[in-house]
């Protein structure tokens, strides 16, 4: 049975769903946390385009690139667009690996990594990437 | 919201992006973001001749293309859902614009790509 069938009400059955305020995930901290996973996207967006036009810039020549160095440099709104999305992407790297360790839970023999473990162990490896980034970012 | 047949299609490339943008962004930010803002970077290290030559390679175009175009279609995946949840009509028309974005993004890091070197 497809989702499709599945959201169709059975005949003389009226489908009733109560509008809920757009408010709704802040009157509980478990709806707060999903949402802010969920906000997490807005940061990941914005974040990706900035690298996208720094790769655009680079195609066009030195000084596309120099411009964008400049601006990646020392634009305050960069600055403070990049600290907070840096804790949002902290964020959903946890979020991740937490859905992670449900969904693509990892076993050996009888015992199953808890989630705990798990999420910092993949931390730790975002921790080794960022170091193998820092390396080629300052001139390995 | 009505539940696509593509549903699955998108739904791997957000968990695909996820991944990718869960392990790698966090290093982009904090190198192209903070520590550039902070001045922790050499300025030649930045230099158009090193990032070219950085990026000639056919490993570094293939994770950067991989990287920008999944991490835009987990984003914009999620955020149709974020539409959703604010009380907005998720419908084609919406799904259409977000995937849109990711598609254009594609495109433009695709040919960006294929300049540098």
């Amino acid at each position: 049975m497809s989702t499709r069938e599945y959201r169709v009400p059975e005949p003389g059955y009226k489908d009733y769903n109560p509008p809920a305020p757009e408010i709704w995930w802040t009157k509980r901290r478990g709806y707060l946390l999903f949402m802010l996973r969920e906000f997490t996207a807005i940061f990941v967006l914005l974040f990706t385009m900035r690298l996208l036009q720094g790769v655009i810039a680079l195609s066009n020549g030195a000084t596309a690139w120099n411009a964008w160095v400049e601006t990646a440099s020392n634009s305050t709104f960069i600055a403070i667009g990049s600290l907070i999305a840096f804790f949002f992407v902290l964020f959903h790297s946890i979020t991740w690996f937490q859905a992670g360790a449900v969904v693509t839970p990892l076993r050996f023999g009888k015992f199953q990594v808890p989630t705990s473990l798990f999420v910092a162990g993949n931390m730790g490896l975002v921790v080794v990437v960022a170091l193998v980034i820092g390396y080629f970012s300052i001139g390995g | 919201m009505a539940a696509q047949k593509s549903e699955a299609f998108w739904w791997l490339l957000f968990s695909a992006g996820g991944m990718l943008s869960a392990i790698f962004l966090p290093g982009h930010i904090f190198f192209q973001g903070l520590a550039l803002q902070l001045g922790w970077i050499p300025e030649d290290a930045m230099s158009f001749e090193r990032m070219t030559s950085l990026l000639s390679h056919p490993i570094a175009k293939l994770y950067l293309f991989a990287l920008i175009s999944l991490s835009l279609f987990h984003a914009v995946h999620r955020l149709k859902h974020v539409v959703h949840d604010l009380g907005l009509e998720a419908n084609r028309l919406m799904a259409f614009f977000f995937y849109s974005v990711a598609i254009l993004g594609t495109l433009l890091a695709g040919n960006a790509l294929m300049r540098i070197g």
